[in-house]
């Protein structure tokens, strides 16, 4: 299970929100990579049928 | 001579680039930490915000007062020509409508720029609070933990999404198509047959 916040502990023990969990970070930039890919082939695509990829 | 026609004035692309230079340096000391590259990172880090922060407070003021600042937001109109220009693309009964002197892309990225900086700068300077500097001591009670929680969460997404964010723009810079735009934000300029292609000349 991917932790989406990071926790801290307070000065009384209590379990306080730190941040964004810094384990998503890959996440963010395969999602990227992902849209870049996406991005690739409908243009690749596109060409081939002869439109602009305007 | 291709007749040049001016697309970025000389301060919007020295704003532009010192912007990119403050964005990666700002990602650099938040992120090669994290993942393993230990340096003494954070005066750097909050150093260059600062100079973003002065840098974006002039271009909104150079934006608001002495240029038409409506030109780069997206309005009801371009999401209009954005579907009429998809249905073009996929289909050849559809027709593409040329945009004025920024197209819907290129609106959409600028938007999501500046939530995405204007996040990170606002959570970041609240966050110098919590940090020793030149100017003043730290104070780490000045808001209460829950607030300097979801002061952090805000910053780490914004930043988080940056990532990605600046990812997609370096690619879009750098296809062949739009080279051209990627040219006038170093030289400033198109070419005359450049902006007669891809714009409306009557809307530039």
């Amino acid at each position: 299970m991917i932790e989406v916040f990071r926790y801290s502990s307070d000065a009384w023990g209590q379990r306080s929100l730190a941040g964004m969990s810094w384990d998503l970070l890959p996440y963010f930039f395969y999602a990227g990579v992902a849209i870049i890919v996406v991005h690739l082939v409908a243009a690749w695509l596109l060409k081939r049928r002869g439109h602009s990829d305007q | 001579m291709a007749a040049h026609i001016l697309r970025h004035a000389l301060i919007d692309r020295i704003f532009h680039w010192l912007t990119a230079a403050c964005v990666l340096v700002l990602m650099a000391t938040a992120f090669l930490p994290i993942l393993g590259i230990k340096f003494s990172w954070v005066t750097i880090h909050w150093a260059t915000g600062v100079v973003l922060g002065i840098a974006v407070l002039i271009h909104v003021v150079r934006a608001l007062v002495f240029q038409r600042a409506t030109a780069i937001w997206v309005s009801p109109r371009d999401l209009g020509e954005g579907l009429s220009n998809l249905k073009a693309a996929l289909s050849p009964a559809g027709r593409a409508i040329k945009p004025g002197k920024y197209s819907l892309a290129q609106k959409s990225m600028h938007l999501l720029v500046t939530i995405l900086i204007l996040a990170v700068l606002v959570t970041g300077g609240l966050m110098m609070v919590r940090v020793d500097t030149p100017f003043w001591e730290r104070n780490p009670y000045w808001l209460t933990e829950a607030q300097w929680g979801t002061v952090y969460v805000l910053h780490g997404l914004a930043a988080l999404t940056l990532v990605t964010t600046i990812m997609l723009h370096i690619y879009f810079a750098l296809r062949p198509e739009k080279l051209c735009y990627t040219r006038s934000m170093i030289k400033g300029w198109l070419t005359e047959s450049e902006r007669e292609k891809n714009h409306d000349i009557q809307r530039w």
